[in-house]
């Protein structure tokens, strides 16, 4: 069998969530993969001067632009040189100018398999939605958010700017959607398998495709490496119970509830500091910080700047609780798509996890498997299995047999089996 | 004997029970607990959680696993299993706000009114709302007696299931049997133990989270209309209960039924006056039930007409009903608007 190029703009040592996703699956595979990717541009990385130990069968080609769109047009004139060498061609999104790639290679080299792996939706993706809310800059309702003197409420120049926002950008993100749903529809109809990390994801990409389409689908779900954690970690050893959370955190996906389910168990128990410590490392949104000043609960919950892949490994080692957050976009969709990556890195820390999450969906089902702490984002439910926790010792037993699915050699051995029965590969080859 | 029995019907809710569960089932008060898991035919995992936690506590939580009777089949089946001294009802996709629940145990083994009221909350997730539902004017701790007290302390509301502790003798005296394969049965549960309390009291604890996930779960029109011969046959049976079986209560007492009567009186014409599209069928049916309310019971059928929705379409002979309620009811509804600020104004040059 050929080596398989992999076409993928994050990779270590630029450590986003979508490049440790592709390392631990490919560092776990038996397959020879070629990874072109770039080491120069550092948007969305975390820890990028971590260099993860990385098996003979990778190897890396890195383009000499720091930018994407340079970068899509290097990698297609590298397949164009080297079309031969390839019969299989892996792209990740994100970003999704990789499928970009892989859609101009099969145009290159018809023959070629092309396995397209999608982390989020390119189009239609409820948090984008969620994001982007029907919230003009120039509207009057801007008045509950910061001052506006009386001579800006009552402008005329103010509310015609109101009016053309509305009449303009909207049309123009409206243009944006008819390009992602069409750039989804391509990679789609052009690949021969497309990864999902979750049945839910898959479910909601392929709905409105053709049934045949589905048939292309593969869900293989995020990974940890056992490998990359510390072998020992001392635990901390004070008495208190220890919450930790990893990523990205912004006015979707808040803390807000969680926060407030703290605040509330501290007017019941002063001594709330003495016996919980929460830690957050990452970016969280400043309302939020702001939050934790005003309710005075920086003696319980640090805000820590966030730390590098390995480290926040150890972190999790470390932790008596991991505490997972998801965005609650009822507003757009009542199932939760989304299946975060930390997740998976959790699942591998084998802590209890604390996970805030829509009830229905990807994160909820994974949770529910693995006999994991389901909660939704109401205040009160928090704040009861906190008090459960500090109180009372609240744990539960997380199933093994549910945890080693998502270890990275056995997602690794899911990859293969399907690459081999799908491309009809034997072994010999 | 247990202080509390807590009855908790279980169809499909796997994905709930163990919150529910979790919420009661703690060590302070568990041994004070009569926990009864009603499993109605449920096909999902929910039985298997549940007996995780018979298994750990098995003196205080038991699983019953029956074939599929409704909601009612399971508080039927749960009455006749209690042996708490009080009895009341949690539905497993909702649950108690431990920190006062405990608190309500702790004060619920020194009490003996027949029925214990405490607030409840309905916590909307998709909108990150938290509804909270007081009674604002009963004093907490405060026994009333029921052919006594001064309704207006209600200020319009009732006693509803998720807010009501009864002792479980009362609801078996008042002969208490819930229809099954039935919705709405709650309104029986409402109306029918009331004849046998003498008094209750009231806790100023923050007790029930009612939990609503999805927008459409409580835009549930398309569901009362989907299940109007339930409501109807619940409607029916307690305006029947009310006028043959209350007739010697106290004037109080009768009156602070007749406020429930009333509510869900003003529901059922709207199902049809307003939610059912099936303009024919709603015709038929609300014709027929305004006709057999003014045989069944006089009172109530003038009581109703106080309601604008009501007085207008009998006035019109439920006319409008047949080509578009639910228009109707908004013209009626400006139509109060306006002259109510007409009346205002007129009372202001006065």
């Amino acid at each position: 069998m050929k080596r398989i190029l992999v076409i993928s703009w994050f990779y270590p040592p630029i450590n986003s969530s979508e490049g440790l996703v592709t390392y631990k699956l490919l560092n776990n595979s038996t397959f020879q993969y070629d990874v072109f990717t770039q080491k120069k541009n550092k948007s969305w990385s975390y820890g990028n001067k971590d260099f993860l130990p990385q098996g003979a069968h990778i190897h890396c080609i890195y383009a000499k632009s720091e930018y994407l769109l340079d970068w899509k047009e290097e990698a297609i004139a590298y397949f164009k040189r080297h079309a031969d060498e390839y019969d299989i061609v892996m792209t990740r999104s994100m970003p999704p100018e990789s499928h970009d790639v892989g859609a101009a290679i099969k145009k290159i080299k018809p023959s070629v398999k092309w396995i397209a792996s999608f982390g989020d939706p390119i189009a239609d993706n409820p948090f984008v939605k969620m994001t982007l809310a029907d919230h003009s800059p120039y509207s009057i309702k801007n008045r509950y958010e910061r001052p506006m003197a009386l001579r800006e409420i009552f402008s005329v120049k103010r509310e015609l700017r109101n009016i053309r926002w509305h009449l303009t950008d909207k049309r123009a993100s409206d243009k944006v959607v008819v390009r992602e749903r069409k750039s989804q529809q391509e990679y789609l109809s052009g690949c021969d398998m497309a990864i999902f990390n979750s049945q839910n994801q898959m479910d909601y990409m392929m709905e409105q495709y053709p049934k045949t389409w589905k048939k292309k689908g593969v869900v293989l779900p995020h990974s940890y490496d056992p490998a990359l954690y510390p072998r020992n970690s001392a635990s901390y050893g004070d008495g208190k119970i220890h919450m930790v959370y990893i990523g990205h955190l912004d006015a979707i996906r808040t803390p807000r509830p969680f926060l407030r389910a703290i605040h509330a168990l501290s007017r019941q128990d002063e001594h709330l500091a003495e016996k919980l410590c929460v830690e957050f490392y990452g970016n969280m949104f400043s309302e939020d910080k702001v939050y934790i000043m005003d309710h005075e609960l920086y003696d319980i919950v640090r805000v820590r700047r966030p730390v590098s892949y390995l480290q926040s490994l150890e972190v999790m080692k470390r932790a008596d609780w991991l505490l997972h957050i998801d965005a609650n976009i009822h507003k757009i969709i009542d199932t939760n798509i989304f299946f975060a990556a930390k997740l998976a890195d959790y699942i591998g820390a084998g802590k209890n996890i604390f996970g805030i999450t829509m009830l229905d969906g990807a994160s909820a089902e994974i949770l529910r498997s693995l006999n994991a702490l389901v909660v939704s984002h109401s205040m009160d439910e928090i704040r009861n299995y906190l008090s459960l926790i500090l109180y009372d010792g609240y744990t539960l037993h997380q199933r093994e047999e549910v945890r080693d699915r998502y270890r990275a050699d056995q997602v690794a051995e899911v990859f293969e089996r399907q690459v081999k029965e799908r491309f009809s590969i034997r072994e010999a080859e | 004997m247990k202080t509390l029995t807590i009855l908790v019907p279980v169809y499909n809710t796997e994905k709930y029970i163990r919150r529910c569960l979790d919420s009661v089932a703690v060590p302070e008060v568990i041994d004070d607990l009569d926990i009864i898991v009603v499993s109605d035919g449920s096909q999902d995992g929910a039985l298997a959680i549940a007996r995780e936690y018979e298994t750990r506590w098995p003196d205080s939580v038991r699983t019953v696993d029956k074939e599929n009777g409704g909601h009612g089949s399971t508080i039927n089946k749960g009455l006749g299993l209690a042996r708490g001294t009080y009895f009341r009802v949690l539905d497993s996709d909702d649950w108690f706000n431990t920190t006062d629940f405990m608190e309500f145990v702790k004060r619920l083994k020194n009490e003996s009114a027949d029925l214990v009221v405490a607030d409840y909350r309905k916590e909307f997730i998709y909108s990150q709302e938290s509804v909270y539902l007081q009674y604002r004017k009963l004093k907490d701790g405060v026994r009333y007696e029921f052919d006594t007290f001064d309704l207006e302390l209600l200020q319009g509301e009732y006693f509803v299931m998720a807010t009501s502790t009864y002792r479980t003798e009362v609801l078996r005296e008042s002969g208490l049997k819930l229809f099954e394969k039935t919705f709405y049965v709650d309104m029986q549960y409402n109306i029918i133990p009331i004849t046998k309390v003498k008094d209750f009291v009231y806790y100023d604890l923050d007790i029930y989270r009612y939990f609503i996930g999805r927008k459409d779960q409580s835009m549930n029109l398309q569901n009362f209309v989907r299940n109007q011969d339930h409501h109807k046959k619940v409607m029916k049976s307690m305006i029947g209960f009310y006028t043959d079986k209350c007739q010697n209560l106290s004037e109080k007492k009768k009156k602070y039924l007749r406020t429930i009567i009333m509510y869900t009186l003003y529901t059922h014409y709207t199902i049809y006056c307003a939610y059912d599209e099936n303009h024919e069928r709603a015709y038929r049916e609300i014709t027929a039930f305004d006709a057999w309310l003014y045989r069944k019971s006089p009172q109530l059928y003038h009581t109703v007409d106080c309601m604008g929705l009501v007085r207008w379409n009998r006035k019109t002979k439920f006319a409008f009903v047949k080509i578009n309620g639910r228009l109707f009811k908004k013209v009626i509804f400006l139509g109060g608007k306006i002259s109510g600020a007409a009346g205002r104004l007129r009372r202001a040059f006065r």
